[in-house]
């Protein structure tokens, strides 16, 4: 129950709808953590107000916030809205939760509280674009986004694992009108999704059973040329020095010039996570034993068993020869065999058509974007989305053998 | 020196100029911190080694990078520079050089913008890139300028460099695909001015005998209000007065803060001694309640500089000169009480109401910069502002003797 004697009945701030009004967390709510804590594993009060208290302000300076939403009747939270600039100051990321107690309700809830915060976030606080993100989400919440504006902007197949089954997660955007008058109507984001490819010829299993040869201490799985090893703080040394001799300036941002120091840290620190979050493998070629990139599952889920995929080849002199896919190959292996996920999902920069057609050629799908999520030159360009299930993937390159993985 | 035997003589990235280049921070570098620590106080080699080990990865978090400026010819570091990336579209940049190289300061300055703006301009597709300038000789003013960087704002005496005074400017450069697309703003300082010819408002406010009531702990008395240092239950009260707000005009909308998020704001801030920020309460008297917030940001004991802001929270309370007030009790605790030299303000460009209350409070127009934000479809500036201790001591002087 919102504690606000100071909030004279009936004025429940301006975010309020007909049945809910949204507000900010207050110390009282860690007697609700099930309308805004945004985790399919329950909490009890203890934990909700430690996470009040320490992680809330921690979220705030990485530019993440959370309103929660109460009934207007009662004042019991029964649910919250989770947003932030988290990249673009231009670019409104959006998530949805209601107390899984109030059940087939959900949707009517879901549906008002974006009728409450959306007008504020577009219009009112000036985002040129606000993505929301749908798990699993109710036909009377579609009909919701529609009517709010919003359009289909991508949806990653069978990402959401709930009550017993697998379901799509979509994402949602609403782009400012006046910047869509400005330079002209996109269209839904959703339009760049397309079937699974239907030949996949760069996707097949390169491991080795029985390597003869050079092999990386601690291999994980080692095909003809390559072999992955999980990262070390100290092959950040060797990346930092590779990629300053860089020459493709094709990146989001250019060039990227990491510090050793700071990419030794985020490798410490991923190690400690159990289970992880970052799971970071270093690519050594076998023939010298030298670093020569890096491949790695993000943002994992062990719930949904779902992560997002990551590569990169240092040196300029070794690409094109096939050994970025074979990285890649090892590493789908890794997830899908080793670790048992259910899909995959990668992020490419709207201008990097290479890495997209990479992707393609590995058997993954086109499964949207993002509009207008950074820049080039002078215009604005969208970031594309691609997924990859572990049934496509084994489908093409057959079951796993005995022994394939070290 | 640079600890890299992999990278071979005369293959130092693609960050290379005449004479230096540039690359991230190694662990090495801890025997250089003169060159990468921007700090006006020395630092040894131990301290040093735990900045890099544990502040460096915290600062790359918050989206900022540094590189350190190596010699070409012994690989020696003798400067850095640490750059912002805000919001994925803008890039703000600042400079060190190696104080023990003095002679040579500005040529090191010169050619590490010469070598960093294009890159981070061209090639990492930042709309505008500024750069940051402390006390500029003309080598640097030359390097920028033929970079095609313009000035976009200028601080008064916000620098204590070398035994005196000197003014900081920001340089900067739009995009020319953004140009094209946009047309061109022209150089931000253009709009600046000298500071106002009258301020009627500017007076001491504080009473030396207030009477009462009195609100508790308090700092500085007014008429109507009072100033005390914020306490963390402050934020219960105005979180709940923000979701009261009416008034729609600011850059992100109207805001909707935890109370849990200022309390631990608060909690925070009392600890750093000397302080880096000073959160003060503004109590109406009579009513013994809190209205409204005024503070000093990125306080710097050093050049004796602020950043000031203030904020009241109570709708039918503005208009009445109950803000103005409050600012005023500020400004003779920046400039009294803590000695500041010159404060500093920034406002979201379409919010004119304010910038006609700093001009009130004798605030000086000091520039723009272009394109840091947005309204609706069009990108707007942010409006930068100085105040001098020497100008604001003047007035209050002599509103006292016309008394």
């Amino acid at each position: 129950m919102t504690e606000p004697q100071w909030i004279a009945p009936g004025e429940h701030g301006f975010l309020a709808g007909e049945t809910l009004y949204m507000r900010p967390l207050e110390l009282a709510d860690a007697r609700y953590p099930a309308a805004w804590h945004f985790s399919p594993f329950p909490i009890n009060p203890e934990r909700a107000e430690e996470i009040l208290k320490q992680d809330l302000p921690k979220e705030a300076n990485e530019r993440k916030h959370r309103l929660v939403a109460c009934r207007r009747s009662d004042d019991i939270p029964v649910g919250a809205v989770s947003y932030g600039n988290l990249w673009s100051t231009l670019n409104m990321w959006v998530e949805l939760h209601v107390d899984p107690a109030h059940g087939d309700g959900a949707a009517a809830m879901k549906s008002e509280m974006l009728r409450l915060v959306v007008p504020w976030m577009s219009a009112e606080s000036h985002n040129m674009v606000v993505a929301v993100k749908l798990d699993a989400p109710e036909p009377e919440l579609i009909d919701a986004m529609g009517s709010l504006g919003f359009r289909p902007a991508l949806r990653f197949r069978e990402a959401i694992w709930q009550g017993g089954n697998r379901h799509d997660q979509w994402f949602y955007e609403l782009l400012h009108p006046a910047w869509v008058e400005r330079l002209g109507d996109p269209g839904p984001t959703i339009n760049l999704a397309t079937v699974p490819p239907a030949t996949s010829p760069g996707s097949r299993r390169v491991s080795i059973k029985r390597p003869a040869g050079p092999l990386p201490k601690n291999l994980i799985l080692a095909s003809e040329r390559v072999a992955l090893r999980p990262a070390e703080a100290d092959d950040w040394k060797e990346g930092s020095r590779l990629l300053r001799r860089e020459t493709e300036t094709f990146y989001d941002r250019g060039r990227w010039l990491p510090s050793p120091v700071v990419g030794g840290h985020w490798v410490t620190e991923a190690m400690k996570a159990d289970p992880p979050n970052w799971i970071p493998l270093t690519v050594v070629l076998r023939e010298t034993g030298q670093v020569i990139g890096d491949v790695g599952l993000h943002g994992i889920s062990l719930f949904h068993r779902t992560a997002e995929t990551g590569s990169m080849l240092y040196l300029p002199e070794l690409r094109g020869k096939g050994l970025g896919s074979e990285a890649k190959n090892l590493l789908l292996e890794y997830a899908f065999d080793h670790l048992g996920f259910h899909m995959l999902r990668s992020f490419v920069w709207g201008p990097n058509t290479r890495s997209q057609a990479a992707l393609r050629k590995q058997g993954y799908r086109p499964a949207g974007g993002f509009r207008w999520e950074s820049t080039q030159g002078g215009t604005f360009v969208d970031s594309m989305a691609f997924d990859l299930l572990a049934s496509e993937w084994r489908e093409r390159v057959g079951p796993a053998t005995e022994g394939a993985t070290a | 020196m640079t600890e890299s035997p992999w990278i071979a003589p005369g293959e130092q990235g693609f960050l290379v100029g005449e004479t230096l280049y540039l690359r991230p921070l190694e662990q090495g570098d801890a025997k250089y911190p003169g060159a990468w620590h921007f700090a006006s106080y020395p630092i040894n080699r131990q301290r040093a080694e735990e900045l890099l080990t544990k502040e460096l990865p915290k600062e790359a978090e918050s989206h900022t990078r540094r590189l350190v400026a190596c010699r070409r010819s012994d690989d020696t570091p003798v400067g850095a520079v640490k750059y912002e990336v805000q919001g994925w579209r803008t890039a703000f940049v600042q400079l060190r050089a190696d104080p023990r190289l003095r002679p040579e300061g500005a040529a090191i300055r010169a050619e590490m913008l010469r070598i960093v703006v294009p890159w981070l301009s061209e090639e990492s597709h930042n709309m505008v890139v500024w750069a940051e300038l402390d006390a500029p000789a003309p080598a640097v003013i030359a390097a920028v300028e033929g970079l095609g960087m313009r000035p976009a704002a200028r601080l008064r005496e916000a620098i204590w460099r070398d035994g005196a005074r000197h003014d900081q400017w920001v340089y900067e450069l739009p995009h020319p695909g953004w140009v094209e697309k946009l047309g061109d703003p022209g150089p931000g300082i253009e709009r600046a001015g000298e500071p106002p010819a009258a301020t009627p408002a500017v007076r001491r406010v504080s009473l030396a005998d207030p009477g009462s009531p009195v609100p508790e702990g308090a700092l500085l008395v007014g008429e109507r209000v009072a100033l005390r240092m914020s306490e963390p239950d402050d934020w219960k009260r105005i979180s709940r007065l923000a979701r009261r707000e009416t008034e729609t005009f600011f850059d992100r909308g109207r805001w909707l803060g935890s109370p849990l998020d200022g309390l631990h704001w608060v909690k925070e801030s009392v600890k750093q001694v000397p302080p880096k920020e000073v959160l003060l309460s503004v109590i109406q008297r009579e009513t013994g309640e809190l209205i409204g917030e005024v503070l000093l940001l990125h306080v710097d004991m050093f050049h004796r500089t602020a950043e000031t802001g203030s904020m009241i929270y109570v709708p039918e309370l503005r208009g009445q000169g109950i803000g103005s007030e409050a600012k005023l009790l500020l400004l003779e605790f920046a400039f009294d009480l803590l000695g500041l030299h010159m404060v500093r303000s920034f406002v979201w460009g379409p919010n004119t109401r304010s910038q006609a209350a700093l001009r009130k409070q004798g605030y000086r127009d000091a520039g723009r910069l272009h394109w840091d934000s947005t309204a609706g479809a069009e990108f707007v500036d942010v409006v930068m502002f100085d105040l001098l201790s020497s100008e604001w001591r003047q007035r209050v002087n002599r509103a006292e003797e016309l008394g």
